[in-house]
């Protein structure tokens, strides 16, 4: 048999073989190219090999296990007298600073329900970081569900707005994948990190509410928002995902937001009854040590939150907030 | 020769089906998740939402497109609140916001659970009865808040909450309540077990189904609990029923059981209810027993005594029910 020789398909060996050819050469090309696609946008997640997202820490030095408790009906008060202990926002926020206010928005519901960050507390903020010479403030929340309607029907998107920060709503471009170094939930997992280029600053801005999984939803818990994918996985886990969250974000200071505490039906509540006034702020830079002061508002003791002894065990602070010698004050109207 | 291009072939293949294979989770999560919902209207197009849109109130119009949600996914719209329907037997929730014409800042959301049947619904509504609630006459099982509405109607479970408590938004939200029920083809379901409870002191609506777990004991489902205030104390009573009195009898020495191994002492009682066992466990005291083919009893009462009146109420009236 020789290369001219027909087979009985009528094709010869030579023919088959550059047939062959042509088709492995169209295959390499096209995977190639698929391959180079794949990987040139800098937004893709990441292959497991690669490093990934990661938090700086945005705790300003010095400033470590300040803790306030002020009292008094009106959140603005509150927490004016509550930074003013601290040095006021000054101590926090630098000239130049980009700051982004991670609000809890989780759910489409009014500002009276104290399911989500209250609006007066976030245009409040915005107000305080701005005059503190802040060059831009960026609130934003990964509600899921509607995103827009949460931001809208929460008012905290007007109130934002028209404080001077910008809103960002969450696309699919702003996630990529986060390993947090030691943990075991969080491996090459989907975060909220586009809004978070060029940031300099992170202050929290969590209510305190009952939540039917983890006890508590608060200071820590809302750093939860920051979480892409699939989440939901998580609510087996909830004490061990917000303890690693807890490691993961080192924020500048957390507000948490105690006015109108969610007693029961958390963490979505419904009813004005599931309320209860204890007209409380709490203001710090260990959402530990807050977590820790936010439960006994739920009339719970920090022991009784695994997801606060977890994260006390990981060092990402303290519950005993006592010893960071808290400031309390009252405030009158 | 061809036998190296049928090589290179196979080599080409498996590269890609190990690039294929090594997609990061975070991808698989991301896409599974629809991290882009927010640019999709979400489930809610492809809801079977025919029941809502007509329960619109005069002057009222659609705020928001209804929307549909599942087991798998009715996280994303009340987060960690899912685990108490999960459990309980949910199949779906379909919602809808109707805003006021005259007042576009005047709306309210109706949510609407299917439950699957009225023993799940009143599971999910009494767990979450509210302390000072006021009994409203929408079904046998509904009550009113300054800002919202919660019913049990058959299979369903509704929510009905208001942007604010004005008095138009709550006669809109009445209005939309009652509609519901009307057009709603499912009947109210009688729960039978509610009758069982002696009248005489009972917390008027604090009658609770626990459908799975009662008291941290696995085997108590369809566990219904009872308050009670006679004689200065306060005291719960439960009881659960079985298919047979053979396994109302093995219930309830499984949870004497339970109560030992987490410390319970027995204690001696006269009690005249047949077959009863009283326990000290740790200050509190719990009585069980079998009465046909229900188990029932006493759960934390501050005294030998409080439990054992309680018990004794409770057989009797489950025995002349019987």
């Amino acid at each position: 048999m020789n290369d001219t020789a027909q087979n009985p398909s009528g094709i010869s060996r030579r023919e088959f073989l550059v047939r062959a050819a042509k088709a492995a050469t169209t295959i390499a090309v096209s995977g190639y190219a698929a391959h180079w696609i794949r990987n040139r946008d800098e937004h893709q997640p990441a292959r497991a090999e690669e490093p990934g997202f990661s938090f700086p820490s945005f705790l300003v030095p010095g400033t470590e296990g300040r803790l306030s408790i002020i009292t008094g009906p009106n959140r603005r008060r509150t927490l004016n007298a509550a930074l003013a202990t601290m040095g006021g926002m000054g101590t926090f926020i630098q000239p130049g600073d980009r700051v982004l206010l991670k609000v809890n928005a989780a759910f489409a519901l009014p500002p009276s329900l104290s399911a989500t960050s209250h609006p007066d507390l976030v245009s409040e903020l915005v107000r305080l970081c701005l005059d503190a010479g802040a060059a831009r403030v960026v609130v934003t929340d990964y509600p899921i569900n509607d995103a827009t309607a949460c931001f809208h029907l929460t008012g905290i998107a007007r109130a934002a707005e028209q404080a001077g920060a910008q809103v960002v709503i969450p696309r699919e471009a702003d996630f990529r994948p986060a390993t947090l170094a030691g943990g075991r939930l969080i491996r090459n997992w989907p975060v909220l990190a586009r809004p978070f280029d060029g940031i300099t600053k992170l202050i929290g801005v969590a209510p305190v509410k009952d939540h039917n999984r983890s006890g508590a939803s608060m200071a820590l818990k809302n750093w939860y928002g920051l979480l892409g994918g699939r989440r939901n996985i998580f609510h087996q886990e909830i004490h061990e995902i917000i303890c690693e969250l807890a490691m993961m974000i080192r924020p500048t200071l957390v507000v948490l937001d105690g006015t109108e505490t969610m007693m029961r039906n958390g963490p979505t509540g419904g009813s004005l009854s599931d309320l209860k006034p204890t007209h409380t702020m709490i203001v710090g830079t260990d959402p530990v040590a807050a977590d820790a002061f936010g439960a006994t508002l739920l009339g719970r003791k920090a022991a009784d939150l695994p997801f606060i002894t977890k994260a006390v065990v990981a060092g990402a602070g303290t519950a005993n907030f006592e010893l960071l010698n808290p400031i309390r004050i009252s405030t009158n109207g | 020769m061809s036998l190296l291009v049928l090589l290179a072939l196979i080599a080409l293949g498996m590269w890609f089906h190990q690039q294929q294979s090594a997609l990061s989770p975070a991808v698989t999560a991301w896409d599974e998740a629809g991290v882009s919902a927010a640019k999709q209207p979400s489930v809610a197009a492809e809801a079977d939402d025919a029941g809502l849109g007509h329960l619109q109130p005069d002057g009222y119009a659609v705020m928001s497109p209804p929307e549909h949600f599942t087991p798998e996914n009715l996280y994303e719209k009340i987060n960690g609140r899912a685990e108490l329907y999960l459990p309980a037997g949910f199949l779906s929730l379909q919602t809808i916001r109707f805003a006021s014409r005259a007042s576009p800042g005047e709306w309210f959301e109706l949510f609407v659970y299917d439950m699957n049947t009225p023993l799940q619904a009143f599971a999910v509504y009494s767990s979450q009865r509210r302390e000072d609630a006021v009994a409203s006459d929408l079904t046998d099982f509904s009550y009113s808040t300054p800002n919202a509405l919660f019913f049990a109607h058959g299979r369903f479970y509704v929510e009905i909450l208001a942007s604010s408590p004005s008095e138009s938004v709550l006669a809109a939200m009445d209005t939309c309540a009652r509609r519901f029920i009307v057009d709603t083809t499912e009947r109210a379901g009688r729960i039978e077990e509610l009758a069982l409870f002696p009248p005489e002191g009972l917390v008027p609506d604090s009658v609770v189904l626990l459908i799975a777990d009662g008291f941290g004991f696995e085997q108590f489902d369809y566990l219904f609990t009872a308050t009670y205030e006679s004689y200065g104390v306060a005291v719960q009573a439960f009881l659960t029923g079985r298919p047979t009195p053979g396994e109302a009898v093995a219930l309830a020495a499984a949870y004497s059981e339970f109560l030992i191994d987490n410390g319970a002492v027995f204690q001696e009682t006269n009690v005249s209810v047949p077959g009863a066992l009283l326990y000290n466990l740790f200050g509190t005291y719990e009585l069980v027993f079998s009465a046909g083919q229900f188990v029932a009893g006493v759960h934390e009462a501050d005294s030998p005594e409080a439990a054992e009146r309680m018990a004794a109420e409770l057989y009797h009236r489950i025995t002349r029910n019987r």
